[in-house]
Order: structure tokens, then C-alpha cells, then sequence
């Protein structure tokens, strides 16, 4: 055994019997005031069960051993806040857990768990923190989620336009990934490989309207040379909008990220999967050392130039093996100043793609490589969203992409020449499904002609066609894994 | 001479047919390679005597008892040395 690791199990024993043995000294200023830097604590080892809300919690995070308050917990997780640090959540799992506090020694005085005002204190606490979480919601949403149903019954069709479009700007890519579904796109050249001004323009009144926009591409949209330019004219016309960018990467140089922090871009996804040695595996031609470098330098020149946008996100591919290296992948996040992470299921195309998607292999593993990215991304501030999916509904063409052509298209699995997915030991070629092109109707009309609005109804109902129910299928499968490993 | 686990203050973990041990009194700890993980598996069960212990040994490493005697004896001594391990009764050997 290696003496770190053996030095970090033996840290790990004295802790849980700190009660009886040498105390633990308490560090840091996340259980102000109730503990405090220096205090000595008293630890005992406890069964998942009879650990109760409010009860303080020691636990293992790789080689630290953070110290938190249990608020809320079920049979396979807990989630603890910091008695300062009352919006921060931090969830953790039973083979986690070290012990509980049952003492804390300060100046020579000692206080134990099952004192009254230990007891009273903790019940202060548990409630403060759901007063508070009950007023960020009224502050946030304000009272209509307590109020829809009696107010706000579910309407037929909840949206009069899109909450959000997606546009595709460029077809021009420098990269082969191997799971990418539009290679023959960026290979044809008969293919429009970028969107012109003429066409961006008749969205600006929609982008106007709705305050949202995502800027991506069938191939990677820093190549369109008007991209900039687009983004100016969405911020200049509608100030407030809300402007997304996905990217590779490897075009952000840093005039470009100052160009992105200029224009008040409000996110930059980033998509890269695994780390630099692994993604180059993945996304052929990529040099992932450098797309780390550009990060970094776009967070750092937002430290100069004093802004807080963008926001950058990692969209993490977890099949081909990258799974085993979340964590270790959070951590170098963390350190470029990414916010968000993504992760994102690898829908496959082929037999071989499916004995490579997410997370498939790694049952042994009991889903400890997720949790333990969750946790560190916790106490790190990030943000990893994980695959969910609504139970049997569609959301997606809520959100539609506008091809670089302009055809308006329901989702991104059913633009182009359609998609392969494998699906119950089958390859199926999912069609490509085009409601109209903005260059010659306008959106508003695309979006309420019958058939896009029939679609939409059919697909958050459950009632979807062949194709997106193989879609949907294989969604779920990926969000089931998810929920198993957690359970795990 | 019988073997015994102080459990009164060694506390002790198990990962992949390695352990550590730790002494909670005066902080020290200890790795166990997989023949000392072995002869620690031994112990908790029950105490064992010597003897026990070096045919366990021998026959999971098929080796002879002749052959790993003299190592089983040297890390029971310096476990008990280290007083993570008591004896009882007198020598058997």
C-alpha cells in the first residue's frame, strides 16, 4: 500500500476515534459560530441509520475530512450545509461518512451532543435553513410556484415561443471527434459553412423577444469571421439578452475571449471530455493542454477586466472512458476557473459506441468516481449537472435549432441528414425533421403552423413517434445509470 | 503461547488485502502487506496460538512450515513489540 494512502486511512481512524483517543482539531470558519478554528473535537463512528437532522457529520473527501451539519437526509445520502455557509449544499454518502461529532473542547470547556443547548441550537439551525431556502424561492420565483396550481392550471401549450433558440453558425470544423453526429455535414460541400447576417437578422426580433440566445454549430462557430458581429447585434439590439456560446475550444484565443467578455456574453460552453492526454483520443486534432491554457486565460482576463461573464461551462462526454476521470477533472477545473460542468451522455451510434457510453463498465466501481466528483465540485463551488430526463416527456423542441441555412429544426437529433442512434441492438436513422426556414416564413409562423405545434404537444405528452422514442429511450437509460450509481 | 489483538487501542482497517493499523494511544500507525493483512484476518476471528498461525500461513502460500516460521515469528514479535498484538500461556514452540 502506498504510505499516502496509508497515511490517509490511519488520519481516518484516529478521527473516528477522536472521542476516545487524541481529539481532532477543527479547522476553518464553515461552522461559525458553533465551532470555531482550533476547537477540539470529539468524534464518534455512527451507523447510517441513526444519524438524525442536525447532527454534525465528519466525513472523507480524498485527503481532507470536512466537517458539516446534516439538514435533510434518505436512505442513500445526506446533504449538510455549513452553519455559515447556510446556501452552499454539500450531499454525501454513507461510505463517506467517518463519524459523528459528539464534542467540542474550547478553552478548556466541553460541550457533548446530548446537551440541551447542543440539542436546541442544532433544531435553530436545521430551521433557520428551511425558513431560508422556502424565502430564496419566494424571492426567486416569487409565489407562483405555490400558488399554479390553484391559479395556473397546466395549459395545452405552455409556451407561446421559445424560452430559448439554438443557432448554428458555422458547418467549418477543425476537429474529428468520434462521437460527433454532423462529420458528413462538415465534409459536404454543398452545405452552407456559415450563417449570414441577412439570416441572423430575421431572428433578432425573436431573440428580442424571448432575451435568450445560444450560438452553437454543426461544426465549431468560431470559424463564422461575422460571429462577433452577430453577438454585437443581439446585445445591441436587446441589451438584456441572455447569450450563450459553445465552442471546442481551440479557436479561443485571447482577442477573442477579451472580444467575449466585451460584448457581455453571458456563458461560453466548452466541450471536452476527460483530460489532456485522454480528450485527444477523443476529439481528434484537439490539443487539450492548449483549450486548458485558453480557459484559463478567458477567466483571468475577466479577473482584470473586473467582469463576471462568462460564465464558463465544460460539457463532459462521459462515454470512452472518461468517467474515471471526473474527478480528477473537477479539481483541474476548479484551478482555470470553470463554474459548471456538464455532464453529458454519449448517445451511440453504433454497437461499438454503445459498449462505450456512459458510465457502461463500471459497476464495480459503485458510482464512487460520481460522488466523489459531486462532493469535490461541492465544496469547490462548481456546479455538475448531471443527465436527467422528464419522465416520459420531451422538452426539446421547446428549444429549437435554426440550421445555418435556416431551417428550423425541433432539436439537435433531428436536423441535418438526421442521426444514427443504437437503440435495443438495432441502428436506427433518425430522420431529419424540418418545420421551415426562416428566410422565407417567418418564425412566428413556423412555430404556430400545426404541424410544429402538434409535435410539441405529442412529445410532452409521452406520445412520441418511433424515432424520438428510441431517442428518448436511450436518454433515459443514460439517467437511470445516473440515479443507480447514486444509489449504489 | 496464544495471540491476541489489543483491540483495547488498535483500531484497524482492511482495503484490497492490505491493512492499516493504527495504535490510538500514542498515534502510530502501520501497514500491513498482504501476509501480515493475513495473519491480522487470523487474529480477529480468534486468538490463535503459534502454531495455528504458521500452518495457516504455509498452507495458503503453499509454502512449508519450516519455510515461513522464522518471518511469522519475527512480525508477531514486533507486533507485540509495538503492542498491537498481546500474548497469553506459555511457549509452545
Amino acid at each position: 500500500m502506498q504510505l499516502e494512502r496509508a497515511r490517509l486511512l490511519a488520519k481516518e481512524l484516529q478521527l473516528a476515534q477522536s472521542s476516545v483517543g487524541d481529539p481532532v482539531v477543527f479547522h476553518g470558519n464553515s461552522m461559525l459560530p458553533f465551532l470555531q478554528d482550533g476547537d477540539a473535537l470529539g468524534v464518534e463512528p455512527v451507523a447510517w441509520k441513526a444519524i438524525e437532522i442536525g447532527d454534525i457529520l465528519t466525513y472523507r473527501l480524498e485527503d481532507k475530512f470536512p466537517t458539516l451539519r446534516v439538514v435533510r437526509k434518505t436512505e442513500r445520502k445526506a446533504v449538510l450545509i455549513g452553519d455559515n455557509w447556510p446556501k452552499r449544499r454539500f450531499e454525501v454518502w454513507p461510505e463517506n461518512v467517518l463519524g459523528k461529532v459528539m464534542s467540542r473542547t474550547r478553552a478548556g470547556v466541553t460541550r457533548t451532543a446530548d446537551s440541551p443547548r447542543w440539542r436546541l441550537y442544532s433544531r435553530f439551525v436545521v430551521l433557520r435553513y428551511k425558513l431560508g431556502s422556502k424565502l430564496a424561492i419566494v424571492k426567486r420565483k416569487g409565489l407562483k410556484p405555490y400558488l399554479h396550481a390553484v391559479v395556473n392550471p397546466r395549459r395545452e401549450e405552455p409556451y407561446q415561443h421559445p424560452p430559448n433558440i439554438q443557432v448554428n453558425v458555422s458547418a467549418q470544423c477543425n476537429l474529428t471527434c468520434r462521437m460527433c453526429p454532423y462529420l458528413s455535414v462538415h465534409q459536404d460541400s454543398s452545405h452552407l459553412r456559415f450563417m449570414t447576417r441577412e439570416t441572423l437578422m430575421r431572428l433578432v426580433p425573436l431573440i428580442k423577444r424571448i432575451g435568450a440566445v445560444h450560438f452553437s454549430g454543426s461544426g465549431e462557430p468560431l470559424f463564422n469571421p461575422q460571429l462577433f458581429e452577430f453577438i454585437a447585434l443581439v446585445r445591441q439590439a436587446a441589451p438584456a439578452t441572455t447569450i450563450d456560446l459553445t465552442t471546442n475550444g481551440t479557436l479561443l484565443t485571447e482577442k477573442r475571449a477579451r472580444q467575449l467578455i466585451e460584448l457581455g456574453v453571458s456563458k461560453v460552453h466548452v466541450s471536452f471530455d476527460g483530460l489532456p492526454g485522454t480528450v485527444e483520443a477523443i476529439r481528434l486534432g484537439i490539443k487539450g493542454s492548449q483549450v486548458i491554457d485558453n480557459i484559463r486565460r478567458l477567466t483571468e482576463l475577466k479577473t482584470e477586466l473586473k467582469s463576471r461573464s462568462p460564465i464558463v461551462q465544460i460539457n463532459y462526454m462521459t462515454g470512452y472512458g472518461t468517467y474515471a476521470e471526473l474527478g480528477e477533472f473537477v479539481k483541474l477545473g476548479c484551478g482555470i476557473g470553470v463554474s459548471e460542468i456538464q455532464l453529458l451522455e454519449m448517445q451511440p451510434a453504433t454497437a461499438s459506441d454503445a459498449a462505450e457510453n456512459l458510465f457502461h463498465g463500471v459497476e464495480h466501481d459503485n458510482g464512487q468516481a460520481l460522488k466523489t466528483a459531486i462532493m469535490l465540485a461541492q465544496h469547490a463551488g462548481m456546479t455538475l449537472h448531471l443527465p436527467r430526463v422528464t419522465e416520459n416527456a420531451c422538452y426539446y423542441p421547446y428549444n429549437p435549432h435554426i440550421g445555418e441555412d435556416g431551417e428550423v429544426y425541433p432539436c439537435c437529433y433531428l436536423d441535418y441528414d438526421g442521426r444514427q442512434l443504437y437503440h435495443e441492438g438495432q441502428e436506427v436513422r433518425l430522420p431529419s425533421v424540418s418545420f421551415g426556414n426562416i428566410t422565407t416564413h417567418a418564425f412566428a409562423q413556423i412555430w404556430s403552423s400545426p404541424a410544429y405545434a402538434e409535435f410539441r404537444r405529442k412529445n410532452t405528452k409521452g406520445d412520441f413517434n418511433p424515432h424520438c422514442r428510441a431517442c428518448y429511450e436511450v436518454r433515459r437509460m443514460t439517467a437511470r445509470r445516473v440515479e443507480t450509481l447514486l444509489e449504489s | 503461547m496464544t495471540y491476541h489483538i489489543n483491540q483495547a487501542i488498535v483500531r484497524w482497517r482492511i482495503v484490497d488485502d492490505e491493512a492499516v493499523l493504527i495504535n490510538i494511544e500514542n498515534t502510530f500507525y502501520y501497514s500491513l502487506n498482504k501476509t501480515g493483512t493475513l495473519i491480522w484476518q487470523l487474529l480477529l476471528e480468534r486468538p490463535r496460538p503459534f502454531a495455528e498461525i504458521v500452518g495457516a500461513v504455509a498452507t495458503r502460500f503453499r509454502r512449508t512450515e519450516t519455510e515461513v516460521s522464522a518471518d511469522v515469528r519475527q512480525f508477531l514479535e514486533q507486533m507485540g513489540a509495538e503492542n498491537l498484538l498481546t500474548m497469553t500461556g506459555a511457549s509452545a514452540e
